[in-house]
C-alpha cells in the first residue's frame, strides 16, 4: 500500500524553481491497475520517481507498507517491492531476455539455474515467443521488449510496479496487449501498478483513473 | 556480481580497448625502467673498460717527463723497500695496475757516453713502439714482453749491434760496472741514438748500487677500478701529492709540503666523467619520463572511466533502479575493470619480460596500476555519485 501524505516536490535549478507537485495527498491499493493522466509537464513522472524512491518529496511523505521512503533505504524497497518500466530502454544491451529477466532473482544470489528457469516461467506468462528467449534486447521489437521487462518485475515479485508510459512507442495492438499484461499483474497478483499513460484507451482498463493538474490529483470516477 | 563474465564476453571490443590501454600504460613504464637500466649498463662498462691513468707531473700538471721523482715517491706504486721508505698505511696498489715508469742514467762504454734507460712493460711498450723511422730487431727468443721481467738483458741502438754484450760503468757515489745482455737492436736516428733501452728492475739495481737509491724520470698507472679513484685520491693520492685542475692551475699551492715534494698527481678522468655525466643525464630523462608516465596512469585511468562510464550510463542507471546500491554499482563496473587492468599488465609485463628479460619495476607497475585504478574510480563515482535522479536520466 502506498500512502501520499501532502506531497510536494520542487526542481530546484541553478537558475529557477519549478513546483512539479503541490499538496498531493493519495492511497493506492494494492490489486489495483491505477492509471495516472494528465498534460506533459503536469508532474506524473515526478510522482513515479517519488513513489520509488529516486527521488525524496520536498514537503510531506510518502509511505510504502508504512515505510517512509526518506527514512528507509529506498534500494531496498526497489530491489524488493518496487519496480518501474518505462517507455523504453528497460532492458540490459548485452543480456538477453532471459537473463535481463532473470537479473532481479540473481542479485538476491538465486542460484543460476533456478533463477533462469523462474525468468523462463515469466517470459512465457507474458507470451513473449520461446525462440526469443536467448535474444539481444536490439533483435526485440519494441512490444517485446516491455514483455521482457514486465516479465522480470514478475520475477522480482514486486507488489509495486510503476509503468511510464510503457505503451508510449508501441502502436495500438501491442500497447493493448501489454496492458492486458499489467491488468492481470494487478488482479492475479495482487499487486498495485501505476501506469502514466496518454492514451485514453488504457485509462479504460484502469480500475481508477487519476488526472494530474499542474501538479495536484484531481480524481475522477 | 551478476553475468560479469557474460557481459565481458559480449563486448570484446571494449574489453580489448580496456586491456590494451592498460598494456600500454604498463609497457611503457616497464620500458623506460628497461632504458634506464641500460643506461646504468653503459655506465657500468664505461667505469669498467674506460682505461683512466694519473701520472706524477710537476706542480702545474704541465710536464710529466723528465721529472727527478725520489724513490720515496716512485716506492707509493712500486711497493718495494729498496727504493725508498715504505707507506703501508696508503696503500696505492690496492688502487691502479699497470704502473709505467721509466728511469735513467748515464754510463760509460768503452768510453763512450750512453743513456741507460729503464722501462717497465707498459713504458717500454710506448717507448718502443714503431715510428720515427725506428725499427726493432730482436735477437731469437725474445720480444717486448722481456720489459716485464728483471732480466739484465738491453736493446741497444745500431752502432753496438754486433756485441754479444755490453758492460757498463756508471758512475755515482760509487763507480759500479755491470754486464748487460744485448737482446734487440733498433735501428734509428735522431737523439735516441745514444740510448740503450733495459729493463726497469735492471737499471734500478745499477743505480741503487751507485747512488743508494733511485730516481725515476717519468712515472704513470692506470687505475685498477674507476670507481673508486674519488676514494684513492682522498685516502691516498692527496697526503703525497698537490692537486692540479685540468687547466693546470695548482689548488694548494701554499702549502708548505709542495716545496719539498714539489710533484702533483694529474688524474686524466675528464673522459670518463664525461662520458659517465651523459649517460646519467639520459638514465634521469628515463627516469622522468617513467614517474611522468605513472602519474599519467591515473589520467589515463580517468579518461578511460569517463568513456567508460558515459558509454555505459543506462546500464548504471539500470541497476540503480533495479535497487543495486551505488556502492555496489561502483563495485561491479570495478570488478570488471579491475579484471581487464591486470590481464593488461600482465599482457604488457610478460611480453616484455620475454623480450628483454629484465625483471620489471615491480614498485612503479604497482602505483601505475593502482592510479589507473584510482582514475578510474574517480570516474564510476562521478558518473555514479550524481543526485541518484540524475543516474536515472538515460532511462526515464
Ligand atoms: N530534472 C528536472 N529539473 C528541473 N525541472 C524538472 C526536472 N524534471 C522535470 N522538471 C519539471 O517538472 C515539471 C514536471 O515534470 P514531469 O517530468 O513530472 O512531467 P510529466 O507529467 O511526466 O510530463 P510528460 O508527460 O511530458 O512526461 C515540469 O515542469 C518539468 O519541466
Ligand atoms: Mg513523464
Amino acid at each position: 500500500m502506498i500512502v501520499l501524505e501532502n506531497v510536494s516536490y520542487t526542481y530546484s535549478d541553478k537558475s529557477r524553481k519549478t513546483d512539479a507537485l503541490r499538496g498531493v495527498s493519495y492511497t493506492f491499493e494494492e490489486g489495483r491497475l491505477y492509471a495516472i493522466m494528465g498534460v506533459s509537464g503536469s508532474g506524473k513522472s515526478t510522482l513515479l520517481s517519488l513513489i520509488a524512491g529516486l527521488r525524496t518529496p520536498t514537503v510531506g511523505r510518502v509511505l510504502i507498507d508504512g515505510e517512509d521512503t526518506a527514512e528507509i533505504d529506498a534500494c531496498r524497497l526497489r530491489r524488493d517491492k518496487i519496480s518501474v518500466i518505462y517507455q523504453e530502454l528497460n532492458l540490459f544491451p548485452l543480456l538477453t531476455a532471459e537473463e535481463n529477466a532473470a537479473y532481479p532473482l540473481t542479485i538476491k544470489r538465486t542460484p543460476r539455474k533456478e533463477a533462469e528457469k523462474r525468468a523462463r516461467a515469466c517470459l512465457e506468462r507474458v507470451e513473449l515467443k520461446p525462440e526469443l528467449f536467448g535474444a539481444l534486447p536490439k533483435k526485440l521489437s519494441g512490444g517485446e521488449q516491455q514483455r521482457v521487462a514486465i516479465a522480470r518485475t514478475l520475477a522480482a515479485g514486486s507488489k509495486i510496479v510503476l509503468a511510464d508510459e510503457p505503451t508510449g512507442s508501441l502502436d495500438k495492438k501491442n500497447g493493448d496487449n501489454i496492458v492486458e499484461i499489467l491488468q492481470r499483474l494487478a488482479h492475479e497478483e495482487k499487486a498495485c501498478v501505476i501506469v502514466v499513460t496518454h492514451d485514453p484507451s488504457v485509462a479504460q482498463r484502469a480500475d481508477e483513473t487519476l488526472t494530474i493538474v499542474d501538479g495536484t490529483i484531481e480524481e475522477k470516477q | 556480481m551478476p553475468y560479469l563474465i557474460t557481459r565481458m564476453r559480449r563486448r570484446p571490443m571494449r574489453c580489448l580497448l580496456s586491456i590494451i590501454c592498460a598494456a600500454a600504460v604498463c609497457g611503457a613504464i616497464f620500458g623506460l625502467f628497461a632504458g634506464e637500466r641500460s643506461m646504468d649498463k653503459s655506465i657500468d662498462a664505461v667505469y669498467a673498460e674506460l682505461p683512466v691513468k694519473c701520472a706524477i707531473t710537476n706542480l702545474r700538471g704541465t710536464r710529466s717527463e723528465g721529472l727527478n721523482i725520489p724513490g720515496w715517491a716512485v716506492n707509493l706504486f712500486f711497493q718495494d723497500e729498496r727504493y725508498g721508505p715504505s707507506h703501508p698505511e696508503t696503500i696505492f696498489l690496492g688502487y691502479i695496475k699497470e704502473v709505467s715508469a721509466q728511469t735513467s742514467i748515464q754510463a760509460l762504454i768503452a768510453q763512450k757516453p750512453y743513456t741507460l734507460v729503464g722501462l717497465t712493460d707498459r713504458g717500454a711498450a710506448r717507448e718502443l713502439a714503431d715510428g720515427g723511422g725506428r725499427i726493432i730487431v730482436w735477437r731469437e727468443g725474445y720480444d717486448e714482453s722481456f720489459f716485464s721481467g728483471d732480466e739484465s738483458g738491453c736493446v741497444v741502438p745500431n752502432g753496438l749491434s754486433q756485441l754479444e754484450s755490453v758492460t757498463v760503468e756508471v758512475a755515482g757515489v760509487e763507480t759500479v760496472t755491470a754486464e748487460l745482455r744485448v737482446i734487440g737492436t733498433y735501428f734509428g736516428t735522431g737523439d735516441k741514438a745514444n740510448t740503450i733501452y733495459c729493463t726497469w728492475e735492471a737499471v734500478c739495481d745499477i743505480e741503487l748500487n751507485a747512488n743508494h737509491g733511485i730516481t725515476a724520470s717519468s712515472l704513470s698507472a692506470v687505475f685498477s677500478d674507476n670507481r673508486r679513484i674519488d676514494e684513492f685520491w682522498e685516502k691516498c693520492g692527496s697526503k703525497y701529492f698537490a692537486f692540479v685542475d685540468p687547466e693546470g692551475v695548482p689548488q694548494e699551492w701554499g702549502v708548505t709540503m709542495y716545496r719539498y715534494y714539489p710533484f702533483a698527481l694529474a688524474i686524466y678522468d675528464d673522459t670518463l666523467k664525461s662520458t659517465v655525466a651523459s649517460l646519467e643525464q639520459s638514465k634521469i630523462t628515463f627516469m622522468i619520463f617513467g614517474d611522468i608516465m605513472t602519474a599519467l596512469a591515473l589520467v589515463f585511468g580517468f579518461l578511460l572511466g569517463e568513456l567508460i562510464t558515459k558509454a555505459r550510463e543506462q546500464e548504471l542507471a539500470l541497476q540503480y533502479i533495479l535497487g543495486l546500491t551505488k556502492s555496489r554499482v561502483i563495485a561491479e563496473v570495478m570488478a570488471e575493470q579491475l579484471t581487464l587492468s591486470l590481464l593488461g599488465f600482465g599482457l604488457a609485463i610478460g611480453l616484455l619480460f620475454a623480450a628483454i628479460g629484465i625483471s620489471p619495476p615491480w614498485l612503479k607497475i604497482a602505483i601505475a596500476a593502482a592510479a589507473q585504478i584510482i582514475g578510474f574510480l574517480i570516474a564510476a563515482l562521478r558518473a555514479v555519485g550524481k543526485k541518484s535522479p540524475e543516474l536515472t536520466k538515460g532511462v526515464e
